[in-house]
């Protein structure tokens, strides 16, 4: 297949397998947006992390394509992959080698070989955008677990990736990161970066997403909108995935008044959205 | 800051006053009063040095003296039982002992005050071979994950009764062993994603901040040098 004009990272007919026997991924077939808001659902295995790990290069033994900007990825340019697509593990300690937060947060940048006065730079400015300054000398290993997720995230923006991969990012995270996470995620996107989200909360990707893509057992289910994927009894059935919360409310609002529910046109997405929604319904 | 995972040495160091003195500096000074210790035949270098160093690490680094003690205890006793173990006359146990911890004392100018990431940050620019450096900069980060990984799995066990007696704290401690070796070799290989994820291609390598040497620098080894020498 060739690629299509359009999209940042293209993947064609994506397989994967860690033992040559059994598919993780099977025919995976994604193209991706500039400023895309995604979100990836799937149960535990069902080969959202392998997508991911495809998807920034660190698995190379594919079989398949991928087109980063409309050129192939090959081993030999597996790096520009690796740097324009960041991935945000699920543990930021297992994503910190460095022994100091400024020290990680230059990883990246000194791998790419940059000069050192731009790796300074950069690290400097990053360091201070994510209020992470002031932690600059401390090791990882003194730092809070929301401390560790906003350096982790810190080490993979300051290569300036155009997409940026979260997987579950908050799983560990307490209300306060979780909140500090959803701002980091609102000016990522005021920047116009790319970002896909691997997460089991449906409420959050419900709220979040613009698409939302089902996997299953290695294959996607689904690609959609959130009301169309959140509203089909047969991809929730399928995937073992809940029905967000707001949504069942305003499904049980307007059961109840006898409302029509073809249209999800105006379901609320945020509490703010159902409030604005409720107190204006006219029964 | 989590308290389990609490090395003094290590916590020393990074929040040492003089944490912002050039490491080579500190280095070289380490190391030139370790060989004038060990080279010395008489009892006023050693003893000099010891003070010298003591005061640098206590007063200019800003560790009570009670810390700097606890710090220093365990080389001492040991260096105390290896001296006594050697045998020979008084004056020869006493003068091993007194350049032992002489030059113990002059290394923690290094390692109280520098922590591991930038000691081996400096052994880089002396072009020890790569592997090492990385070894080195792998072995001391994942150290606190172990650790960390160690204390959950004790307590899950302590939880569950598995530290009751010595018989079975015989058996959990070794359950604990073989489960860490797993999880270590199953993490390992996250790590390495991890890195290739970030264009990682064989050379490790981070960015540090330069540390300039002060004049006070200058004037306290030439002190040290000045007083050696006479």
């Amino acid at each position: 297949m060739a690629e299509t004009p359009g999209y940042i990272l293209e993947i064609c007919n994506l397989y994967y397998s860690y033992d040559n026997r059994n598919n993780v991924l099977s025919d995976i077939n994604l193209g991706i947006k500039k400023g895309e808001k995604i979100a990836i659902l799937g149960a535990n295995g069902a080969g959202k992390s392998t997508l991911f790990l495809n998807m920034n290069g660190v698995y190379n033994n594919r079989s398949g394509e991928i087109f980063l900007y409309g050129t192939k990825i090959t081993r030999k340019n597996i790096n520009t992959l690796r740097q324009n697509v960041g991935y945000v593990f699920q543990e930021a300690d297992s994503q910190i080698v460095g022994t100091t937060v400024l020290n990680e947060v230059s990883f990246g940048l000194v791998n790419l070989g940059l000069p050192e006065s731009e790796i300074q730079k950069r690290t400097i400015s990053i360091l201070k955008e994510m209020g992470l300054y002031n932690y600059k000398d401390k090791p990882p290993h003194y730092l809070s677990g929301g401390e560790k997720k906003r350096v982790a995230i810190a080490g993979v923006i300051a290569m300036q990736p155009e997409i940026i991969l979260f997987d579950e990012p908050m799983a560990s995270l307490d209300p306060g990161s979780s909140l500090m996470f959803e701002n980091i995620l609102a000016k990522l996107e005021n920047e116009g970066k790319t970002i896909i989200i691997s997460t089991h909360n449906t409420d959050f990707a419900y709220k979040w997403a613009e698409r939302i893509i089902v996997l299953d057992n290695g294959s996607i289910i689904a690609d959609d909108k959130p009301v169309k994927i959140f509203t089909s009894d047969e991809i929730l059935k399928r995937a073992n995935l809940g029905k967000p919360m707001l949504l069942q409310v305003y499904e049980i609002i307007m059961k109840k008044y006898g409302k029509n529910l073809n249209t999800y046109g105006n379901a609320p997405k945020s509490i703010n959205e159902f409030a604005r929604w409720f107190n204006g319904l006219t029964i | 800051m989590h308290t389990h995972n609490h090395f003094p040495i290590d916590y020393y160091a990074y929040n040492s006053a003089i944490r912002n003195w050039n490491t080579g500096y500190k280095m070289i000074f380490s190391f030139t009063a370790i060989i004038a210790v060990i080279s010395s035949d008489d009892f006023f270098i050693p003893v000099y040095t010891f003070l010298f160093m003591g005061f640098i690490n206590t007063y200019l680094a800003r560790l009570s003296i009670k810390e700097y003690l606890m710090a220093v205890r365990i080389p001492f006793i040991f260096i105390i039982l290896g001296s006594i173990a050697i045998g020979g006359n008084i004056i020869l146990i006493l003068n091993v002992i007194l350049k032992a911890i002489s030059a113990t004392s002059a290394m923690y100018l290094v390692t109280l005050s520098t922590p591991a990431g930038e000691i081996i940050a400096t052994l880089k620019k002396l072009h020890i071979p790569g592997i090492f450096i990385e070894l080195m900069y792998l072995t001391y980060r994942y150290i606190f994950i172990l650790s960390d990984e160690v204390h959950k799995m004790r307590n899950a066990g302590i939880s569950r009764l598995g530290y009751i007696n010595y018989r079975t704290s015989c058996k959990s401690f070794s359950m604990m062993l073989g489960n860490l070796l797993i999880v270590s070799l199953k993490n390992s290989r996250n790590y390495y994603n991890a890195m290739e994820a970030r264009c990682y291609n064989g050379s490790l390598g981070f960015y540090n901040e330069k540390k300039k040497i002060c004049k006070l620098q200058v004037l306290l080894f030439l002190i040290y040098l000045i007083f050696l020498i006479i």
